[in-house]
């Protein structure tokens, strides 16, 4: 899903729009306004961070990303800049990840799985993170996840997919107070995919 | 159990079987092409005879009088130089690069095995592989040269000696694909750097050593070179011919399959009939102790190959 | 057109970065020097002999039989060609398989493509970066091939043959480029890329190598060192009189030839070198008029190998994404 809604795949069936703009119509549109961080955040090893940054910056339409990738950078607490990626730990790697997603300052923001592979602390960091993006610069984010104590951290509206289907959507306030019984998050995903199984 | 395992491995290796059935092809195919030059010229021989016979003029022998009945397999040497050495590197590589792509190298050396052992099982399967292969090509050279040209059993000990010399020959550079996919950072450069000293082999060696164009010792019937003429040529070639490996391998071949391969090219300095009996199999050797030395270097820790 | 300039710009320094790469190009350098050295020490042996049959014949009272050999420099690029043929290949096959196989191995495809990138300028920057590349190595191998002749062949070329040489380098380009575009869209489309480089070289040896060589071991001429009508002594008509009868064999002959890509390069560049010595005294518009077959062959399969790869990248097939695991 995640694939189509960044115009890397284009849907059989069905449309989509992401910031008003269609994703098979006006792929440009929608990828003016998005940024995205993959599963498995690779950049170019052989250089370094701030190269990489400034490459990414450019493609982006910035055109002297200097000052730009200096804010992000401090933003995210990195003093790295010039280290190559291939140095560095997957933590510092996610963080050099996120900066590339957000040095264009998009509207939407693409999260796959970021807290794949991070420690306790990792995760922490990146949840501050994505709640500062939100908060102070109302930036939109969408996150792919299976952790859910994270989606109860985070989130303030979450969907649930089963087997391709989207089966459920609503507020996390809603849903918690639409399954009253239910002690956490992970029993109450449990109940709506028993119920979207059975066809509810 | 190594061996095995790699047999299995790059018999499921679609790139393997591609390269495989194309050399097998052109294993046919060369029979058929020296059969068809051969009796085609035999035919612009006899035109031509007619024609000189016609305006009253000498006819001179057959220039090819006396060609052996092997002459049919002289494409065989070039397509075992060319294909069968990218082959022979590309089954040392897909071994030597499989676990280290697929991050096993941890489990396989947590078991009760030495880098030795590992080593042998690898060069087992390559021998297994590269002679599997030269069997089904001497078995489809024997039978289309005996349908198309008649052969004695004599004329097949000689096939049968080609593809087993070229055994030798090819397990160097299978040997050479397999010391540097154990030891290089990336697939990319354990692939490429064989492929570049195989460029050097059959090509940059053979220019200087007889003042050849790269392309024009690929001919089966190479053009007249003399070498004396020039010092600077001719000491350049009594250096470099020894160590010419793909040169060598064409000398031998011109005495087990009878053909008249070589040039008559000019030296200062004879080599002797059984230079290349020799190098060749040196050749050899010295690649097998490459990958002898690269496995006592192996890192058996190591994950996934970080490319 | 400005992300394709970051695209290219990127590519350029990537491969200035490439150790690999640097290998490739100081064992262009090496070669080329090399032929030059061997072509001048033939050249200079055939000066030798001719002097010395001619002091012979001088003693003996007779005339010699034929002119002395005359040095046109630029036949002694004859296996400088050659090298292009084998070296330049592999370097566009290498440059086409790595400028993907970076964007695999660091996954970072995905990223470019989420960005207010086209495909076609993605591909436009690859090619612009690389051909950067490719064009400075010809520069150089242009540069030491004119060195090469001036020091070791004591020959330095006039105008025209200045020209001719640029002319064959404009040529070798489009022909290392074709070579970049088909590994190009084999890593593209393959989904083990280490396979792509594999199939590539496999290609590269049957258009360079096999099919010239199967082209050349049926040609009758080529079966007797020296030439089979020469050792019969027959003239050029003489043997056309004689192959009119195996006109079916010919049109098989030549038609494998055709499907060499290689063979048209070399056609062309041997001409416009004068290494084909009947050349030598032709104009050049005329020579390029009478290799038009070879030329069109070589810029055509260059223009439609980049517009191949134009297409590829631009495809974004329904549920299909390009293979991005190597």
């Amino acid at each position: 899903m995640v694939n189509i809604l960044t115009t890397l795949l284009e849907p059989t069936s069905g449309k989509a729009t992401v910031a008003g703009c269609d994703v098979v119509k006006d792929s440009i549109g929608v990828r003016q306004q998005i940024g995205y961080l993959p599963e498995s955040v690779q950049l170019y090893g052989g250089l370094t961070v701030n190269e990489n940054l400034e490459y990414f910056a450019r493609l982006s339409g910035i055109h002297k990303p200097q000052r730009r990738i200096a804010e992000v950078l401090d933003f995210l607490h990195v003093s790295y800049g010039d280290k190559k990626v291939s140095a560095l730990s997957k933590g510092m790697r996610q963080r050099i990840g996120i900066a590339q997603a957000i040095v264009h300052q998009p509207r939407i923001l693409f999260l796959d799985e970021p807290t794949s592979g991070l420690d306790p602390f990792g995760v922490k960091e990146l949840r501050d993170i994505i709640l500062k993006l939100n908060r102070e610069f109302g930036m939109t984010i969408f996150m792919n996840t299976h952790l859910l104590s994270e989606v109860m951290q985070t989130c303030s509206r979450i969907g649930v997919l089963s087997h391709g289907q989207l089966i459920y959507t609503d507020t996390l306030a809603n849903t918690l107070k639409r399954f009253p019984g239910e002690e956490s998050l992970e029993q109450i995903y449990l109940k709506i995919e028993g119920n979207g199984n059975n066809g509810q | 159990m190594v061996a095995r395992q790699e047999i299995r491995a790059i018999l499921k290796e679609k790139t393997f079987l591609l390269l495989l059935v194309i050399f097998i092809g052109m294993t046919l195919a060369s029979t058929y092409i020296g059969w068809s030059s051969a009796h085609t010229i035999q035919s612009v021989y006899d035109s031509t005879v007619s024609l000189l016979v016609e305006q009253g003029k000498a006819v001179p022998p057959p220039p090819f009088e006396g060609a052996s009945h092997l002459s049919l397999l002289k494409n065989m040497v070039i397509y075992v130089v060319l294909i069968g050495a990218l082959l022979a590197i590309t089954i040392g590589h897909l071994m030597g690069i499989r676990d280290r792509k697929a991050g096993v190298t941890r489990l396989i050396f947590s078991r009760n095995i030495t880098k030795r052992q590992f080593l042998l099982g690898k060069v087992m399967a390559i021998l297994c592989v590269l002679g599997s292969m030269l069997a089904a090509a001497l078995m489809v050279s024997t039978v289309s040269s005996a349908l198309l040209s008649g052969i004695t059993f004599t004329d097949v000990m000689r096939i049968a000696g080609f593809y087993g010399f070229a055994l030798v020959y090819l397990a160097g550079f299978a040997f050479l694909g397999l010391s540097f996919a154990l030891t290089r950072k990336t697939s990319t450069l354990a692939l490429l750097v064989p492929l570049i000293i195989w460029l050097a082999i059959t090509f940059v060696l053979p220019e200087l050593t007889s003042a050849l164009s790269p392309t024009a010792s690929l001919n089966p019937t190479l053009p007249q070179t003399d070498v004396l003429q020039s010092p600077v040529l001719s000491a350049i070639h009594t250096a470099v011919y020894p160590i010419s490996i793909s040169e060598q391998f064409k000398v031998v071949t011109e005495n087990i399959l009878l053909v008249p391969f070589n040039p008559a090219i000019t030296r200062s300095f004879d080599y002797p009939f059984w230079l290349g009996y020799v190098i060749v199999p040196l050749w050899t050797i010295a690649c097998l102790a490459g990958s002898y030395i690269t496995i006592g270097k192996f890192n058996q820790s190591q994950g996934e190959l970080n490319e | 057109m400005n992300n394709a300039l970051t695209i290219a710009r990127k590519e350029f320094r990537d491969i200035l970065r490439s150790r690999l790469l640097l290998i490739m190009l100081l064992f262009l350098a090496a070669v080329t020097v090399t032929s030059i050295l061997v072509s001048s020490q033939v050249f200079q042996s055939q000066v030798s002999q001719y002097n010395e049959s001619l002091q012979i014949l001088k003693e003996l009272g007779k005339t010699p039989a034929g002119p002395a050999p005359e040095l046109f420099p630029l036949n002694l690029l004859r296996g400088v060609i050659d090298y292009i043929e084998i070296i330049g290949a592999v370097l566009g096959i290498l440059l086409g398989y790595l400028t993907i196989s970076r964007e695999k191995n660091s996954k970072t495809l995905n990223l470019i493509l989420t960005r207010p990138v086209s495909r076609l300028e993605i591909v436009t920057g690859k090619v612009l970066g690389n051909g950067a590349f490719v064009a400075l190595t010809l520069l150089g191998v242009g540069i030491f091939s004119y060195l090469g002749l001036l020091v070791i062949g004591g020959a330095a070329l006039n105008p025209v043959e200045l020209l001719k040489l640029g002319l064959v380098l404009l040529l070798s380009f489009a022909y290392i480029m074709i070579f970049f575009s088909l590994t190009f869209l084999l890593s593209l489309s393959m989904k083990t890329i280490s396979h792509a480089l594999i199939i590539a070289f496999v290609i590269w040896l049957a258009i360079a190598l096999i099919l010239p060589q199967i082209s050349d071991t049926m040609d009758p001429d080529n079966q007797v060192p020296g030439g089979f009508f020469a050792s019969m002594h027959l003239t050029k008509p003489e043997e056309k009189q004689v192959m009119t009868n195996f006109g079916n064999y010919e049109t098989i002959r030549n038609t494998i030839e055709q499907l060499s890509l290689t063979k048209h390069y070399e056609r062309a560049s041997f001409a416009i070198l004068g290494i084909k010595t009947e050349f030598n005294a032709m104009p050049l518009a005329d020579i390029l008029s009478s290799h038009w077959v070879n030329l069109l062959a070589v810029f055509g399969l260059f223009a439609a190998s980049l517009y191949a790869c134009g297409a590829l990248m631009s495809r974004r097939r329904k549920g299909y994404v390009l293979y991005l695991d190597t």
